[in-house]
């Protein structure tokens, strides 16, 4: 019975049009998906309106990865911080070269899919991403446009002074500049 | 798979930029690049990648367009969340200053209190050891009290207690009767001119000399600044105090006890030394909890200021 359902597989269509098949237990890791499957539309393919393909690639690499994981750990005696440690090296070897705009599409795509351990691994990228860096770097970074006027650039810099007061290096770094 | 995907397995693999372009006017994505701007993520990521972030992050963050500040600015989620994601296993976030202050001014108080939070020691000297733990809606420090020889029992004797009014303003009290380590001077011309509605608190201000420094010192503007609004958490710090006494008991009592004045101690905070090197220390300070190491430890530290 459990060998069935474990190869059961399920198909996935990304915005652009690709189709992947991947077996069901790979797909369940998504919640959203588990939740779809059990309303049983698995032998459909499954629309994935907002995850491009190489996106849909990377995800569906993270959900195989999790289900390798969760069945290795039941066999070991004592998984807890072994598994820890791997699973925390493992994303970072996950997230290992993934650009701005892929971690922006993953972020949208794990949070669409529901997948928390991947959110999580995202907002960690992005958060070390985002840390010390000026407003253009931000804006290069992420493909923001810039939509302030000078002045009020300047105001809002005067506005923010709060969030740099118990910083003694910012006057440092910004007079520098 | 065939109906749709048929197109693209004729051009292969190498057409798959040429699909992503295509998608790129579905609205999701920047009509000038495929990218996928940050501006179009649900508020509850952004919010959520905000909460690991520093304030000076958060300002570079905010500056970056229009919409990432209006997001950020006078957001209460955003100040939430940042309380949330530090301190919720820690105290209980939402009942400080009786439940009544901005998530803003909570975090900017918690961001300088939760470098109290260890053990610390009284500058120049070996004794007393202080320990800075979290309550549920304060920061209380405690005297530590070691163990005599045959007795396993380490004695807490709180005797700080760091919390905020209603109004968002610091409210740190010392209690002056229970210090168990130094011999109390009578003074009662001093606390009979203080003016305190209870003479046993002594309203301090904790301040930062440098990171690992503090000064306890007399607050003098007290009166002034909190008179009126302390009622309950001088309450509740009477409780966590003496469980189990009533207040009002002590209350009647702390007319005729023997006080001693405040005096002004700067401490020096125990840091974790397995970056400077200082294995003892840091071992005290790690195993406070357990106590025959701690006493045999105490036995042999030599005490140094940093």
């Amino acid at each position: 019975m459990s060998e069935s359902t474990e190869k059961k597989m399920v198909r996935l269509r990304s915005s652009d049009g690709e189709v992947f098949e991947v077996e069901e237990s790979v797909a369940k890791v998504a919640k959203t998906l588990q939740d779809m499957l059990e309303e049983d539309c698995a032998d459909a393919v499954i629309p994935i309106t907002c995850v491009r393909a190489p996106i849909l690639t990377k995800v569906i690499d993270y959900c195989k990865d999790q289900v390798m994981i969760s069945s290795s750990s039941s066999t070991t005696n004592n998984p807890n911080e072994r598994t820890e440690q791997e699973r925390k090296a493992w994303g970072q070897k996950f997230m290992e070269g993934v650009d701005s705009s892929t971690l922006c599409e993953l972020l949208v795509a794990s949070n669409f899919l529901n997948i928390e351990g991947l959110l999580n691994l995202g907002v960690d990228k992005m958060v070390s991403m985002i840390q010390g860096k000026y407003p253009q770097e931000i804006r290069d970074m992420f493909n923001v446009v810039n939509d302030f006027t000078p002045e009020e650039e300047e105001e809002i810099r005067n506005q923010n002074a709060w969030a740099f007061e118990r910083d003694p290096y910012y006057k440092k770094r910004s007079s520098s500049k | 798979m065939a109906d749709f995907d048929e197109d693209q397995n004729l051009q292969g693999i190498q057409n798959q930029s040429k699909r992503a372009k295509s998608a790129a006017s579905n609205g999701v994505y920047d009509q000038k690049s495929r990218h996928l701007r940050i501006i179009d993520f649900p508020e509850d990521i952004l919010l959520c990648i905000l909460s690991f972030l520093s304030l000076r992050d958060i300002s570079s963050f905010a500056s970056a367009c229009k919409h990432l500040h209006s997001l950020c600015r006078g957001n209460p989620n955003l100040w939430f969340g940042l309380c949330d994601r530090r301190w919720a296993d820690k105290t209980q976030i939402s009942k400080w200053g009786n439940g009544e202050i901005a998530y803003k001014c909570l975090y900017v108080t918690l961001i300088e209190w939760e470098n109290l939070i260890g053990l610390w020691r009284r500058a120049g000297w070996s004794s007393p050891l202080i320990l800075f733990e979290w309550g549920p809606s304060y920061v209380t420090a405690s005297r530590i009290r070691l163990p005599n020889p045959g007795e396993h029992r380490i004695t807490k004797f709180p005797f700080l207690f760091m919390g905020l009014s209603p109004s968002g303003d610091p409210v740190n009290f010392v209690d002056s009767g229970t210090g168990f380590d130094s011999v109390p001077l009578p003074d009662f011309a001093k606390a009979a001119e203080s003016g305190q509605p209870d003479s046993s608190l002594i309203p301090v201000s904790v301040s930062f000399i440098r990171a690992n420094n503090i000064l306890i010192s007399k607050n003098l503007n007290y009166p002034k600044a909190v008179r009126g609004c302390s009622a309950l958490l001088t309450q509740a710090y009477r409780y966590f105090a003496y469980p189990g006494r009533d207040a009002s008991s002590l209350r009647k009592k702390g007319k005729n006890q023997v006080y001693w004045n405040w005096e002004d101690n700067e401490y020096v905070k125990f840091v974790n030394s397995s970056e400077k090197g200082c294995a003892r220390e840091h071992g005290l300070a790690f195993n406070i909890s357990k106590r025959y190491i701690l006493r045999s430890l105490l036995k042999n530290a030599s005490f140094r200021n940093p």
